[in-house]
């Protein structure tokens, strides 16, 4: 008997516990994951159906023969509802590719985010068997590789994992081959992007194995001065020294920004105050705003709050921020009950940016009063 | 939004940069064009060039598994490309040609049929390739047992040069004890 009764709540209310005291201004978050495929089967890009459901019932059956795991819940990816699906990707949870040919996918949660400071979750069947991964605010790489740690070796008692003495833990994609360890920092940058030093620190990171890519997965425009750092090297290094490398790096990025912003504030220029006074002037009277937007205004606002340009604003947590802005979270949590429109998204996320980061919010904010400002654009 | 450098394809990569006279500009550049671009060619040596491509440019695996060959000389590589591209793993039956498309293998024995293939390409991506990491569980175990029945055995010759034939005897037994459980866990791993 197939129990299809899903929490949904533990699916709705995905995220950390912040810290206010952390620091997190320039590392915003850390994540590692884990990738491991289960011996006797083909790898995802060559199984079938079947062949996927059995590894999933298999995951499943060590899942709930492990007590430390009694804690998580197990989902199908086919009972989720599409916005929760949504929140998922919009948390860098899943891929893309989750979402297509759901049949024989899951995902086991850990419950209690709201008193979590990490985000825990193992992918059952996304390009490999099994993704193990941990996410946490500011620099705590070493932290999220012992979560994803502690999780593999418990269920290396209970599975046998695809392995190889020459090549380490064998992948479906060949660049995880070997220990199967990312380990991804996310740098928001705006002082080295307005210096154009960042061209040269891509070029330095990429020479010693590091990639960088966008905020928004799979894309390559970079949004909001947001970098994610991660090793591209996973055959050939040990897990200690990947981990300790991106630190180090991490470290390193926190000096570079912070004397590209020195320089920066010893001879602030009128147009980097015009660019952020009229970033300031968008979202204090944008009626919408979208994601991208959004974020690409909050980077500046952001930067202008550390240089002390404006004082109009409330100091805030960026990537706080952002995290509550993504359509997913509005539709969720803000518009419940119904589908919305773009439009309609986009009005709640501008009246929850003002909520944040205005001092004097006068304008008397109400996301329940979309489609009600036919009056000269006032809400009513 | 179009590429500020030939004005023709859509633009993938966007950085600010600030100009002569301190105005920010936008810039913008297509796959093209920044393959071309200063910052990811000048002092780059060709490895890291491509290691580095590979990530801003996710260039396919097909490409570089191409240009591992490149040392072989043209023609020969030409000959054996239709070869190759038909090769099967004798597993899960996917050819070479796929691997190229999709950059991802079909199964583990893909690594055995193929590492002729892959390994200029595994070289080109990951530092060397030898793993350096965390090994499995049971297969800690195995190689624990394998230590031991060499350490016992060194042991056993001792005992058989001093002609202590008693301890010898034990020492066997230990051995033969050791092989069976060393051929329990490979038999547990294959499974
Ligand atoms: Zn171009
Ligand atoms: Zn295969």
């Amino acid at each position: 008997m197939e129990d299809r009764d899903i929490d949904l709540k533990g699916l709705t209310d995905i995220g950390y516990k912040y810290d206010n005291q952390l620091k997190q201004d320039i590392i915003l978050n850390s994540a590692a994951y884990l990738y491991r495929n289960v011996s006797g089967y083909k790898f995802n890009e060559a199984n079938d159906r079947t062949e996927r459901e059995n590894i999933l019932f298999q995951i499943q059956e060590a899942k709930s023969s492990i007590k430390f795991l009694n804690n998580f819940k197990f989902y199908y990816i086919r009972d989720i509802p599409r916005l929760n699906r949504q929140l998922l990707m919009d948390k860098h949870l899943i891929s893309d590719s989750m979402i297509q040919k759901i049949a024989g996918k899951g995902i086991i949660l850990k419950s209690g985010f709201a008193n979590n400071k990490k985000l825990t979750a193992i992918i059952i069947n996304e390009d490999e068997h099994l993704k193990i991964q941990c996410h946490m605010a500011g620099i705590k790489i070493k932290d999220c590789y012992r979560e994803v740690i502690k999780i593999e070796k418990k269920l290396e008692k209970k599975l046998s994992f695809s392995f190889s003495q020459n090549l380490g833990y064998l992948t479906s994609n060949p660049s995880v081959l070997g220990t199967g360890l990312k380990v991804e920092i996310l740098a928001h940058l705006p002082s080295l992007v307005i210096s154009t030093r960042i061209i040269d620190f891509i070029k330095n990171l990429n020479q010693i194995g590091y990639g960088v890519s966008s905020y928004i997965t799979d894309s390559n425009e970079i949004i909001g001065n947001l970098f994610r750092i991660s090793n591209l090297v996973t055959l050939g290094k040990n897990e200690e020294s990947i981990i300790e490398e991106l630190d180090a790096i991490a470290h390193n990025i926190i000096d570079e920004e912070n004397n590209a912003k020195k320089e920066i504030s010893s001879e602030i220029n009128f147009i980097i105050e015009d660019s952020v006074f009229r970033s300031f002037g968008m979202l204090k009277y944008a009626k919408v705003l979208s994601f991208e937007e959004a974020v690409e205004l909050l980077s500046i606002i952001k930067f202008g709050l550390d240089l002390k340009i404006i004082d109009e604003v409330k100091n805030f947590n960026f990537y706080k921020l952002i995290d509550l802005i993504t359509d997913s979270n509005i539709e969720l949590n803000h518009i419940k009950n119904k589908k919305a429109s773009i439009d309609e998204i986009d009005f709640v996320r501008a009246c929850i940016v003002r909520d944040e980061i205005l001092k004097n919010n006068i304008a008397g904010l109400d996301p329940a009063s979309f489609g009600k400002m036919d009056q000269g654009g006032k809400n009513v | 939004m179009i590429c500020d450098n030939c004005r023709k394809n859509e633009a993938f990569i966007h950085f600010i940069t600030v100009g002569n006279n301190g105005e920010l500009q936008k810039m913008n550049l297509c796959r093209e064009c920044i393959k071309d671009f200063s910052f990811l060619n000048d002092t780059v040596n060709d490895k890291q060039k491509e290691s580095s491509l590979l990530n801003v440019l996710a260039i396919d695996l097909g490409n570089l598994i191409d240009g591992g060959f490149a040392d072989e000389g043209q023609n020969q590589y030409e000959l054996s490309l239709n070869v190759r591209e038909n090769k099967k793993c004798s597993n899960c039956g996917t050819t070479i040609a796929q691997v190229k498309k999709s950059g991802r293998l079909g199964c583990s024995k893909c690594y055995e049929d193929f590492m002729l293939e892959l390994k200029p390409f595994i070289k080109i991506i990951q530092s060397g390739i030898e793993h350096k990491g965390k090994i499995p569980l049971n297969c800690n175990k195995r190689l624990k047992i394998e230590k031991k029945i060499k350490d016992l055995k060194f042991k056993l010759e001792e005992q058989i040069i001093i002609e202590n034939f008693e301890e010898a005897a034990k020492l066997r037994d230990k051995i033969t004890s050791l092989q069976k459980q060393l051929h329990l866990s490979v038999k547990r791993n294959k499974k």
